[in-house]
């Protein structure tokens, strides 16, 4: 697998990860009805949806600039070409 | 005179997404009230005729809920986002997201009042397609281990509330609690207002918008579906098409050079008539 779909594969992960949080969540909330949409004792779940997007692209901008960290540090590592 | 070009382009989608509105949301909701003549003991016919009749979410979730697949039998409609809208996404792109879907429309139009400096440029500091797409999985198959979390991303219910309230309806306010309100403050203010382009929400948490990116992108290479596409020999590399595209759908590559990515363009062909050398065109392969 290349680097960038090593890196789209951790993006897309992450996304379902978020995802699967806030429906973990959704379900454990005391009421059970999963009308979190209309709901003020939904704020657990309701929370988790807001901050579970946000962890995502989060995670996701960390992925992508870690990426960019090793590209660039394996670019330095490369020896200078002997022209002579 | 790109610019003018810009602005009468978003005027004319701006007269769609109101056509969009009359379809889909009540007071309106003519489209749910037609199918509910059609099929008067549906769902369409016998529930309250607003967004929820035609919802885009729900039925792409029970595509992988074998349990729930009674319910599409239940409601022409319940087709519109599995069959409808992406066979023609195949054929035109996802002309919906682009022209006629308001709750994609209310956030970006709201963004142009806001001076592109206070806003964040999701392109430049994440992979928004495979977010997407992981999104999209998430809807699909989290119920499998949790919980249906369609209408906890939903912004449709949102845009419906605001309609109602905007008619004259304020029961649409009691709806906007807990989930609903931080819903709606998340797709109109930092997904909305201080996204470039607008459409943050539509980028990453529509799971329709997301079915269709995907069909038409599989389809843009036949050579019978127009897309926007770009002419590489025209294009000056000023970058004006990337600033103006409200789904920051368009990639520059190493040599400079303006590609249209498939997965998020939605034809709004805002670009098309800004760039100032023609390199973008609405067309079939060539």
């Amino acid at each position: 697998m290349s680097a960038i779909n090593r890196k789209n594969a951790a993006s897309f992960f992450v996304a379902v990860g978020a995802v699967g949080v806030t429906g973990v969540f959704a379900r454990m909330c005391p009421a059970g009805c999963a009308s979190c949409t209309t709901c003020w004792s939904a704020l657990l779940p309701a929370g988790t949806a807001v901050a579970s997007l946000g962890l995502a692209v989060a995670g996701s901008a960390a992925i992508r600039a870690g990426d960019a960290y090793r590209a660039k540090e394996q670019e330095s590592q490369v020896p200078p070409r002997d022209e002579t | 005179m790109p610019r003018s070009a810009l602005a009468t382009n978003r005027l004319k989608r701006l007269a769609v997404f109101a056509v969009g509105l009359v379809l889909f949301y009540a007071p309106f909701a003519l489209l749910v009230r037609f199918f509910g003549l059609l099929f008067p003991a549906s769902a369409a016919g016998t529930s309250v005729a607003d967004a929820h009749g035609a919802c885009l979410r729900m039925p792409l979730g029970w595509l992988a809920q074998p349990w729930m697949w009674a319910s599409l039998g239940n409601n022409a409609l319940y087709w519109l986002p599995i069959a409808v809208l992406p066979i023609a996404a195949v054929a035109a792109g996802p002309l919906f997201c682009g022209w006629l879907c308001p709750a994609g429309a209310l956030p970006e139009y709201l963004s142009h009042a806001i001076p592109d400096r206070f806003k964040f440029d999701f392109k430049k500091h994440v992979d928004i397609v495979p977010l997407r797409y992981g999104f999209l999985a998430g809807i699909l198959f989290v119920p499998f281990v949790a919980s249906s979390v369609c209408c906890s991303f939903c912004n449709f219910t949102q845009m419906q509330n605001i309609v109602s309230a905007a008619s004259g309806n304020l029961s649409g306010f009691a709806f906007f609690s807990s989930m609903g309100l931080l819903a709606a403050a998340v797709w109109v203010v930092p997904l909305g207002l201080f996204t470039k382009g607008g459409r943050g929400w539509c980028l990453f948490l529509c799971p329709a918008g997301t079915v269709m990116g995907l069909a038409s992108w599989a389809s843009a290479r036949l050579p019978w579906f127009p897309r926007v596409r770009a002419n590489a020999s025209l294009c000056s590399g000023c970058g004006t098409c990337s600033d103006v595209c409200p789904m920051r759908a368009i990639d520059i590559s190493e040599s400079d050079e303006r590609t249209v990515n498939d997965h998020l363009c939605v034809q709004c062909q805002d670009c098309v008539g800004t760039c100032p050398t023609g390199a973008l065109e609405y067309r079939k392969p060539s």
